[in-house]
């Protein structure tokens, strides 16, 4: 399976093999492996500058936009000012040619003097201290060989970059953990030095040397650790520690702020003061040589070095962890701890972490602390939930109206949750004063509505492409300070909406937009070239204004007022059990990766009607299982436009839950098809919204039967989803049918079973699927195994055989050309 | 998304907002909604799975 090399992003360059002090939990010189007797103590100016060009390289090829160094040791301070000054001035030389360089030093500090804080000032090299806590905590193991104490020099090291002078060079504490020490008077010490940030550190330690656990607990890390965190979390505002803002963000989703937790790829690399390149230090825990690549920077490139099986092994995420801990419902957030504690002899790093039954009550301690969003302290909402059996149902490719109905409660969420994010936003940005006044006069109806009538605004809300159009707006506001005024605006018009609906009296503005003023689940009125329209909502209807003109619209014009012409209301694809929206007008719309079609006209809205009534039809006759589901969460379709009607056109998006989109089809049967299909892709979208089903960390791409491009696993457990259905429906069709219909549909089923199952059987065993996604790829796999059993025309079966042997070899010939 | 098993129900670190008012979500955005958010809407190293098509 190919995939792309994942560059370093982070060198840790040593500059000095040696070090001033004899700490005794120190790995680089009292752990298993010595290679530090071989290194040269100083790293030479040749090594620098091979290195430093190295770098730049690697950042050149993966045009990174910046690169982290870290100078390091044994105690690089001992490299002294002058050589420490021309190392910084050759990494700033040649890397700064290429990218930023974010250029750091951690250090034990006892050293650090005003010319060293000078340098670092000039070189703006930000500075990390190793200190264990407080004089009793830091003596046990940071000590000088003749046993003097560290103490008092580090302390004063810490008060100059606490000094307004260095004040912006201090980037935190490190301090390893020994649970003999009191943990909150050790935090309560490091607090009391102003660090920005600090870091906790497990003992380096293996499965063949496991950390020492006095007093016989299981979880003595676990338990200091959490004496600490309940002591942090007393205290809003109390200095960041790494530890525990990295299992907040794992929870969510986000990265991990340290190797050792979570599942991000490792991008760390090492050069030692000979110019070796090896993996991360603390590997040396392990055996003797551990860290060792065999490359250096003058015989080898940086991607030599990623490409190294060791270092790849650090970066595979969920697929590089034992069975247990792919099973394990923190994973996300452990992700297996630091690699080096996972070492046991015979078994090498496949195993859980060392620290594994810490780890797990930390996190679940953590987790448990912290409702899923800080909002109403006195009612903390609890996280969407699914009931297991229509989680399963779901699983297994179906789900009916109950089941699809949590996935419709959970977007309701999701919605207002973004439009309590746009308005933090443009709040933070400066609109012009029309924009400002636009947006809040709507932000001020939709709060109003909320309370007055929330079952008409969430009716409103919950327009597909609503969402479609807030993932805009943040996006662009994300991505950029300079905001499309004409987007956010757009609010006032999902207000006006939502105020017709509810028959409000209320006048506000609202955009124009390609010359309509555009009203979600009602409609689209040409109003011209004016920027901005007035809308006057009454119990019945409303009133647009422009400087060109005023329309009345009534609502429902079953009274038989006449509409005025530029009225575009959205129509309805009627069937007996199923309303539908046929929406042509929404300007967020064009969202799919097929274009939207313009508005329909009557002849084309009348033969969606009339196909969509069969469709239906045939959906509750033969793919009956489906129809509940569909009619739950299915609103709306979108036509597309096709510039070749035998083309069969269909999409669905991730930001449109609710609607599918598709070019109406020659046949309802095929109507039927796209329609199942479709919503399958909906309903995996919404799950997804709310679960990790797989490591989306894991960069490989796989064969999906269905593609000529290999896909990344998301995309393929997407189209594995969708298949089942396509299958399914083949599978019924074939016995309603007959002659040589029914030996097509016959062939299209053998094919797609045959598919299907061999690409869930590659998600299965990816290794990347989180234990739910391990769920659903067992309910898939229990759904489609019998089918493989179904009985078909021989003929239909080796016609499938074909086309599946046809389809893999033309795949195997383009990966080989590719390579 | 993390997940907490508890059978019979499978729960999400989306949080229920629906009986939440819109103007309290608002004034209440927190770093780890916001975590939550740009991870499912805007995440530019998802974009293979933000759209599909199919030709059937």
């Amino acid at each position: 399976m190919p995939g792309r090399a994942i560059p370093f992003r982070q060198v840790v360059l040593k500059v000095c093999s040696r070090c001033d002090l004899a700490c005794d939990h120190c790995y680089v010189y009292e752990q298993a492996d010595q290679s530090w007797r071989r290194r040269p103590k100083v790293i030479t100016e040749e090594t620098v500058t091979r290195t430093a060009e190295r770098i730049a390289e690697h950042a050149r090829y993966h045009a990174l936009p910046a690169v982290r160094v870290i100078l390091h040791g044994g105690e690089p301070l001992l490299a002294g000012v002058a050589r420490l000054r021309r190392i910084c001035e050759i990494l700033r030389r040649e890397v700064e040619r290429v990218c930023d360089l974010d250029l750091r030093i951690h250090t034990n500090g006892v050293l650090l003097d005003d010319g060293f804080c000078q340098l670092f000032a000039e070189q703006q090299v930000m500075v990390g201290i190793s200190i264990d806590g407080d004089r009793a905590s830091n003596d046990r193991h940071r000590r000088y060989a003749d046993g003097r104490s560290s103490y008092d020099q580090v302390v004063r090291a810490i008060g100059r970059l606490r000094d307004e002078r260095y004040r912006a060079l201090y980037s935190g504490l490190l301090c390893t953990i020994d649970v003999l020490n009191d943990p909150v008077l050790t935090f309560d010490a490091l607090a009391a030095l102003e660090p920005p940030l600090i870091d906790f550190l497990l003992p380096h330690a293996t499965w063949d040397n496991p950390p020492p656990r006095p007093g016989g607990s299981a979880t003595p890390y676990a338990d200091w650790l959490i004496a600490i965190f309940d002591r942090w979390m007393e205290e809003p505002g109390a200095v960041p520690v790494r530890m525990f803002e990295s299992i907040f963000r794992t929870m969510h989703g986000a990265d991990s702020l340290t190797e050792a937790l979570g599942l991000n790829p490792s991008d760390v690399v090492v050069v030692e003061t000979d110019g070796s390149i090896e993996q991360v230090d603390s590997l040396k825990v392990a055996y003797e040589g551990a860290p060792e690549t065999g490359f250096d920077v003058f015989r080898n490139t940086l991607d030599e070095a990623a490409g190294h099986p060791s270092i790849t092994a650090r970066q595979l995420g969920l697929a590089g962890l034992c069975d247990t801990c792919r099973q394990c419902p923190v994973v996300t957030s452990c992700g297996g701890g630091l690699y080096t504690h996972r070492y046991r002899t015979g078994t090498d790093f496949d195993n859980p972490s060392v620290y594994c039954a810490d780890l797990m009550k930390l996190i679940r301690h953590v987790r448990g602390r912290l409702a899923p969003v800080a909002a109403h302290p006195a009612q903390r909402p609890s996280g969407h939930a699914i009931p297991a059996k229509h989680l399963d149902a779901l699983a297994a490719g179906y789900g009916d109206d109950q089941a699809v109905g949590y996935l419709v409660e959970s977007q309701r969420s999701l919605r207002r949750v973004m439009l309590g994010l746009l308005r933090e936003q443009v709040n933070a940005r400066t609109l012009t004063a029309s924009d400002s006044a636009m947006f809040n006069a709507g932000w001020e109806l939709i709060t109003y509505l909320d309370k007055d009538n929330k079952a008409t605004l969430d009716e409103v809300l919950a327009h597909p492409y609503m969402r479609a159009w807030a993932t805009h707006c943040l996006g662009t506001m994300n991505a950029s300070a300079a905001v499309s005024t004409g987007d956010v605006t757009h609010l006032a018009a999902i207000a006006a909406a939502a105020a017709i609906r509810s028959g409000r009296d209320v006048q506000l503005e609202v955009p124009v937009r390609e010359g309509g003023v555009h009203l979600p689940t009602l409609g689209r009125l040409h109003v011209g070239r004016a920027a901005t329209a007035t809308i006057t909502i009454g119990c019945d209807g409303f009133e647009v204004k422009t400087e060109d003109g005023q329309w009345p619209v009534a609502l429902a014009a079953a009274d038989g007022s006449a509409q005025p012409a530029n009225w575009q209301p959205i129509r309805a694809l009627v069937a007996e059990r199923a309303t539908m929206a046929l929406e042509d007008t929404d300007p967020y719309r064009d969202c799919h990766q097929w274009p939207a079609a313009s508005r329909l006209s009557a002849d084309q809205a009348e033969s969606w009607q009339r196909l969509y009534r069969q469709a239906w039809t045939l959906i509750e006759s033969e793919h009956g299982v489906y129809a509940p589901g569909l009619a739950a969460g299915l609103s709306t379709i979108m036509p597309m436009a096709n510039d070749e009607p035998s083309r069969e056109i269909s999409a669905a998006a991730r930001q449109a839950f609710g609607a599918i989109g598709a070019a109406l089809p020659l046949t309802a049967d095929i109507l039927a098809l796209l329609m199942i299909h479709e919503f399958q892709h909906v309903k995996l979208g919404a799950i997804f919204d709310l679960f990790d089903l797989c490591d989306h960390r894991d960069r490989r791409l796989f064969y999906a039967p269905w593609r000529p491009d290999p896909r990344p696993l998301e995309a393929l457990l997407q189209g594995t989803y969708a298949h089942i259905a396509v299958t399914d429906f083949w599978r019924v069709r074939r016995h309603y049918l007959s002659g040589s219909e029914a030996e097509t549909a016959a062939t299209e089923f053998a094919l797609w079973r045959r598919h299907t199952a061999e690409a869930i059987e590659t998600l299965a065993t990816s290794g990347s699927l989180t234990p739910l996604g391990m769920r659903f790829a067992e309910g898939m796999r229990a759904t489609v195994t019998p089918w493989l059993d179904e009985p078909v025309a021989p003929g239909a079966d080796d016609s499938a055989r074909r086309r599946a042997q046809r389809t893999r070899s033309a795949w195997e010939e383009r990966r080989g050309s590719d390579r | 998304m993390s997940l907490s098993v508890q059978d019979p129900a499978v729960v999400s670190d989306l949080p229920d907002l629906r009986d939440f008012s819109i103007g309290e979500i608002a004034s209440a955005v927190s770093p780890e909604m916001a975590d939550i958010m740009r991870r499912i809407i805007i995440d530019p190293e998802r974009p293979a799975v933000s759209a599909f098509n199919s030709s059937i």
